[in-house]
């Protein structure tokens, strides 16, 4: 009789003192202050994703910020943030939502309803929201947070920048395929047309516009078709002005970020390298050597014009950024959540 | 010329043993005959029998949650669910039907929410080396599910039904025909389930309840079951299973549902000619397996198939060495043809294999030795083998101490995914110890005479405590590449060291009718990493994802004449759910319990049965962000005569 009450007992301790349902952080961390957000995409379908706030002058970091604020997790797949007046707009990719937080990451309202978006701009008064699967670019109502409308797409729509109240926007084509041609759009927000589009190398992946309003498109080719290349355009008369061919084929360039001064490209090809936006002649130069690291995001500040890589490392276990300034060289090594994809 | 040994070892096997004396044999009874397989367990390495007569309804994976020392990894009601045994991973665990493999040759695992148990007759956890006798890749160890034939006289039908939560509805009906000669039994099994049940949603702000979507399923079965004792020494045995099974593929909490739905259509048979003579015994098996499963996500355009046909032959022989020493043997050769839009083209596989075992019975001492060699396509294997032996400390007690080695091949898919796949990859392998001590006391009262009948007081009590190491290195895992897609690679070494325990309790009163059985099993495991082939050191020492340090199941079942209660409870401690261990899933404690109540009329037999699961209404995940249902119920119905 003793046992079973004894058993009885433990039965009920076991089953009171719990409270914690689901995924759990081993570290919990304060709510921190910070100047940079740090993007941990997570693993897909893990619904594992957080955000990291990292403060440059102090060199703290705090992860899980949005659960530590909000008492919930971001969704799964945490793909990109921008900021709109106030608030920031976080764009969850495999949520197939946009959560919208203050500038302290308390959380405001949501936008649901995409198939699977990647990027938001904002224009006329507008979200724009590009997705992989949706073949189209969807138009966001920012007062009722509703999905007003779809731009018909080619495909899969990626990178979208405002640039003279127009949206430039690229299309990578079938998301499974990387069927080619691909486009870069020119779209009116106000009419919600495509004016225009540029062809671009097969399977663009990122572009950036420089100081003298070039836009630089960076494509990853074929194998067996056409390499990967850098190309320049005027945005003006949409033709290509000039273009850096990467020849090797275990070149896999990717990340096409620029610095403050809108003068320097910077790019991931395994290692982090630097390109002249006037002088294409002379090629990248390396910035910093990878050993065993995966690099995996770029992101230059705006304001320092510090280098972030991000180190995904195997994708499975939390990941780092390296924080270098513009030669390359270490000023920190930030312990992030699960794949920090990029930073904000 | 080895290698060519190797592939014609099955008719050699058969040819040797054609020429071992015809002489006749005394008169077995049926029973025996049916029952002895030739090639036994091992019985100087751990071994939990599982499997009762109420786990009818249920799928492999529910019993081997509740009632044995293992981890059961799933992702949600009726979704794939998978094993860890002793910390090593599911494509680590290998399945065996009937004595064939049945691990996927591409994904080298098997879902056990497909196999549900109403078409098994017993089912056996083997833990590492001792799997060995069906077969190689059971590094932490095999499940062998077997058919055996329940040869009863004159027609026999069953009947059971299931009302449960969530719209699962369940009928079994059985029919069995046996005869001097012949024996048929015919199985049929309907399964189909909404399961739109609430959880906690924790992507949500202040976690409300939310309804799962997109989780029906739907499960049809088939099975037939064929003997025929040809004379006294000669028993052909066979089965043919067809099952089939849709199911929907829930979104994980938060994610947004693309409408997934799985489809896995399967055919099993096997043929077995068991022939047992004065001097030796034999078994000739083939099998013929057909499989194809279909993966579909209209939304994303993402539609996978894999078809996959394997034919195994075995040939099993049993005698005795110098009177005293038992000898087993095998030899095997399966052939798989696998075509999956997964590879350019359609790929074969071709192995074959020989098994040997000697054992032997001392006074105070039993032994067993085994070795098994492998010949994959054209690679010759590493080789495994094995020694282990039981001593009688006296005093009931028992001492078991063995070792073996064990690998596995890399799947298809790791071979020849594109893009990716690896052909350059090594068999991964390893070796585990085992240590333990049992105490085992049987006491029984004096018969008496109450009634009608001679009766007995019986109690039963078992006790055992092991403790366990095993390595296994060459770890294949799937790594990103600087190319964008994934490659798999001998990527680490892992270590796994734990203690089991388990504690067995029977009591039976024959003259009140009552019956006490009480289980009790406790493991503990450190599963870490070793050494790693890419620098990842900070990884060394990390408990390995989704393995608990701490699993224990008490199951208490209670019966008095016609009334039966049970209650099962698990506990499984918190599992990391990141390599660097830096986040993990609550310990969760459900429990079951169940009433059942039997009906004799004349020779039928209806039994009622009331079922509540998940009894406290935890709200817990198995799976990170997989929800399970919190306390739902079951009525069953099952009528024999």
């Amino acid at each position: 009789m003793k046992n079973i009450t004894l058993y009885i007992g433990i039965v009920f301790f076991l089953c009171n003192c719990k409270k914690e349902i689901g995924p759990q952080n081993v570290q919990e961390y304060a709510k921190g202050t910070g100047s940079l957000i740090v993007l941990n995409e997570g693993n897909f379908g893990f619904g594992n994703a957080s955000v990291s706030i990292y403060n440059p002058d102090t060199k703290e970091v705090f992860n899980n910020q949005f659960k530590a604020v909000n008492g919930f997790g971001i969704g799964d797949v945490l793909q990109s943030v921008n900021r709109y007046q106030d608030r920031f707009y976080f764009v969850v990719n495999n949520s197939g939502k946009v959560v919208i937080t203050d500038t302290n990451l308390v959380y405001q309202s949501q936008i649901t309803g995409f198939n699977s978006p990647r990027y938001i701009e904002f224009a006329n008064g507008k979200g724009f929201v590009t997705d992989l699967k949706q073949k189209a670019i969807y138009v966001v109502d920012l007062v009722s947070n509703q999905i007003i409308h779809q731009i018909q797409t080619q495909g899969w729509t990626e990178q979208i920048i405002l640039h003279q109240n127009k949206l430039i926007v690229m299309d990578r084509g079938d998301y499974l395929a990387n069927s080619s041609p691909n486009f870069i759009y020119i779209i009116n927000p106000i009419t919600l047309q495509k004016e225009d589009s540029i062809q671009t190398g097969i399977n663009p992946n990122s572009m950036v516009l420089d100081k003298n309003d070039k836009l630089w498109v960076l494509t990853s080719g074929e194998t067996g078709t056409e390499s990967s290349k850098i190309t320049q355009y005027d945005i003006n008369t949409l033709s290509s002005i000039k273009t850096f061919i990467f020849f090797s084929s275990s070149d896999n360039p990717s990340r096409l970020v620029i610095n403050k001064t809108k003068d320097k490209l910077y790019f991931l090809n395994g290692s982090v390298y630097e390109q002249s936006v006037s002088n294409l002649i002379l090629g990248p130069t390396l910035i910093f050597q990878k050993s065993t690291e995966n690099f995996y995001g770029l992101y230059i500040c705006k304001y320092t014009n510090e280098i972030y890589v991000t180190n995904a490392k195997n994708y499975s276990q939390t990941g780092e950024v390296i924080r270098m300034n513009s030669l390359g060289d270490v000023i920190d090594y930030i312990a992030t959540g699960i794949n920090p994809q990029n930073l904000f | 010329m080895y290698k060519k040994w190797l592939k014609n070892s099955v008719f050699i096997l058969i040819f040797l043993t054609g020429k071992i004396s015809f002489s006749q044999l005394k008169s077995d009874t049926l029973k025996e005959f049916v029952k002895e397989e030739v090639l036994s367990n091992l019985n100087t390495f751990s071994k939990v029998s599982l499997l009762d007569s109420n786990s009818q309804f249920l799928s492999l994976n529910e019993v081997l949650e509740s009632s044995s020392p293992v981890y059961v990894k799933n992702y949600g009601k009726g979704q794939l669910a998978t094993l860890s045994i002793r910390g090593n991973g599911a494509s680590q665990t290998q399945l065996f039907w009937n004595g064939f493999k049945m691990n996927s040759p591409t994904l080298g695992q098997t879902d056990l929410s497909l196999i549900p148990l109403f078409f098994i007759s017993e089912v056996n956890l083997n833990y590492s080396g001792a799997s060995s006798m069906d077969g190689s890749g059971g590094i932490g160890g095999s499940i062998q599910l077997a058919n055996k034939l329940n040869w009863k006289k004159g027609i026999h039908v069953g009947i059971l039904q299931e009302f449960a939560s969530f719209s699962n509805f369940t009928t079994g009906l059985g029919f069995s025909f046996g005869g001097k000669r012949f024996y048929h039994q015919l199985k049929i099994l309907h399964q189909k389930g909404v399961n739109e049940f609430d959880f906690v949603d924790l992507s949500k702000l202040n976690n409300p309840l939310n309804t799962q979507e997109n989780n029906k399923l739907k499960q049809f079965g088939a099975q037939y079951e064929l003997g025929i004792q040809l004379n006294n020494k000669n028993l052909i045995q066979s089965t043919l299973l067809l099952f089939d099974s849709y199911r929907e593929l829930p979104p994980i909490i938060g994610g947004v549902s693309n409408r997934e739905t799985q489809a896995d259509k399967n055919l099993k048979s096997f043929v077995s000619w068991k022939s047992f003579q004065i001097k030796f015994k034999s078994d000739f098996r083939i099998s013929f397996f057909q499989e194809s499963m279909n993966y579909t996500d209209s939304i994303s355009s993402i539609f996978s198939d894999v078809k996959i046909k394997t034919y195994q032959g075995q040939y099993r022989i049993k005698f005795n060495l110098l009177k005293k020493i038992k000898m087993e043997a095998s030899a095997q050769s399966s052939y798989s043809e696998v075509s999956s839009n997964g590879f350019e083209s359609n790929k074969k596989r071709n192995e074959s294999g020989v098994y040997m075992k000697a054992s032997q019975e001392l006074k105070k001492l039993n032994y067993d030795l085994f070795a098994r060699q492998e010949l994959v396509g054209d690679k010759l294997s590493p080789l495994v083998y094995g020694a282990g032996l039981n001593y009688n400390l006296g005093n009931k007690f028992g001492l078991k101490g063995n070792y073996s080695t064990n690998y596995r091949v890399p799947t298809l898919n790791d071979l020849y995914w594109n893009p990716g796949g690896n052909d350059k990859l090594n068999p991964e392998r390893g070796w585990t110890a085992e240590l333990g001590i049992d105490y085992d006391k049987v006491s029984k009262k004096k018969g008496f005479r109450y009634r009608k009948g001679y009766f007995n007081d019986e109690q039963k009590i078992n006790f055992g405590i092991r403790g366990f190491y095993n390595q296994t290195s060459n770890w294949i895992q799937w790594q990103p590449t600087d190319f964008g897609y994934w490659e798999p690679v001998n990527l680490k070494s892992i270590e796994n060291k734990g203690v089991e325990a388990s504690v067995k309790y029977k009591y039976l009163n024959n003259k009140k009718a009552s019956k006490i059985k009480a289980n009790f099993f406790y493991t503990f495991t450190r599963s870490t990493n070793l050494s790693f082939s890419n620098g990842s050191e900070e990884l060394i020492n990390k408990q390995t994802v989704y393995v608990p340090m701490h699993k224990a199941t008490f199951f208490l079942s209670y019966s008095y004449k016609k009334l039966s209660f049970s209650y099962s409870q698990l506990y499984n401690s918190r599992v990391f759910i990141d390599a660097s261990n830096s986040a993990y899933l609550p310990h969760y404690f459900p429990a079951n319990t169940g009433v059942d109540y039997l009906i004799n009329f004349k020779n039928i037999r209806l039994k009622l049965g009331l079922k509540v699961i998940n009894l406290y209404n935890e709200q817990y995940h198995v799976t990170a962000n997989r929800p399970i249902p919190g306390r739902n119920y079951s009525v069953t119905l099952k009528l024999n005569f």
